[in-house]
């Protein structure tokens, strides 16, 4: 007789715990220690790979590209482990500590990335943007008539 | 009634062409109604999860339904929020907030990126939905029940912060 697989709810457990983990991780580390990732220069209107952005007067972003990396490398993860434990032909015993253990580790995993944000971004330094080549073109807008409001 | 008080900073011109421009407003209250019907669902659904710690599995399948609800409203609201950041980027973020308000920058860029590193949550939360018992897989229950319940924070510390941060300027 064969042994049991696992269950179709310790499957999706593990595979959801190592996908978040490996995208928190992912997310934040790039942001921590930047590579050079897909960055979107909203007013060029195209795409760069680049590590850092070079024109402080025409703002890029990395966020798209953070989320693109960290997402196509937490798919790549769940998608080995759906595998994996496919081929598992064992069970996990009522009494386990394995699923508290997985539990644990990716809500700390999941809220140390968010502490480091918050704590990086709470603590952020900006240096005002430099004027950008529409504002010296393009025509300013009438100010809100006074008088209006509430 | 007071005259209202004028703006801290000059009016920003628009004319730079960035993608969507032109719907940055609409895209913007229908993010907002998404954020509702999200923050309703995870709410409601937090709630039940609550129930579960307590040993309450009466409304199981009311609770599977709020959370498909709440994956398509946190999948919308992501995906609305995604199409009108270049706008909040230069209009309202580099314009405005760097020069003026950096801490509505920081707060935004908090914000925008728990909801980031909450999405790979949100799915496989969503996922496990489908084939868990809350009742039978106890040993899964706690797992389960933290991803909702960290959902639930996350998400509401966004729509009050995005809240506070359109207060100060909308695109």
């Amino acid at each position: 007789m064969r042994p049991p697989t696992l269950s179709p709810t310790a499957r999706r457990a593990l595979t959801a715990a190592l996908g978040t983990i490996t995208f928190c991780l992912v997310f934040t580390g790039l942001s921590l220690r930047p590579r050079a990732v897909p960055w979107y220069d909203p007013i060029g209107r195209q795409w760069a790979v680049v590590l850092r952005w070079p024109t402080p007067a025409q703002p890029g972003m990395d966020w798209y590209g953070r989320l693109l990396v960290a997402s196509a490398t937490a798919v790549g993860v769940a998608g080995a482990v759906q595998l994996v434990t496919a081929r598992v032909r064992s069970s996990i015993p009522a009494d386990s500590f394995l699923p508290m253990a997985l539990a644990i580790n990716t809500l700390m995993a999941f809220w140390l990335c968010a502490f480091v944000y918050v704590w990086t971004l709470g603590h952020r330094e900006l240096r005002p943007t430099p004027p950008m080549a529409f504002e010296r073109t393009s025509p300013v807008p009438p100010r809100p008539a006074g008088g209006a409001g509430l | 009634m007071e005259p209202s008080a004028p703006l801290p900073y000059a009016p920003v011109p628009h004319g730079a062409g960035i993608f969507l421009e032109s719907l940055s407003t609409p895209l913007l209250v229908l993010h907002a109604l998404a954020a509702t019907v999200l923050i309703g669902s995870t709410t409601h659904d937090a709630i039940l999860l609550v129930g579960y710690l307590r040993g309450r599995f009466g409304r199981v399948r009311l609770e599977k339904l709020y959370v498909r609800i709440q994956l398509v409203a946190y999948l919308v609201t992501f995906a609305l929020g995604s199409l009108a950041y270049p706008a909040y980027r230069i209009y309202v973020r580099a314009a405005v907030f760097d020069r003026h308000a950096p801490w509505a920058a920081n707060l935004f860029d908090i914000k925008e990126n728990l909801a980031a590193l909450a999405l790979p949550l949100m799915i496989g939360y969503a996922w496990l939905s489908r084939v868990i018992d809350p009742r039978a897989d106890a040993a899964w229950r706690p797992m389960y029940v933290g991803f909702g319940l960290s959902i639930a924070a996350v998400v509401w510390f966004s729509v009050v912060s995005g809240l506070v941060v359109v207060l100060e300027r909308a695109p």
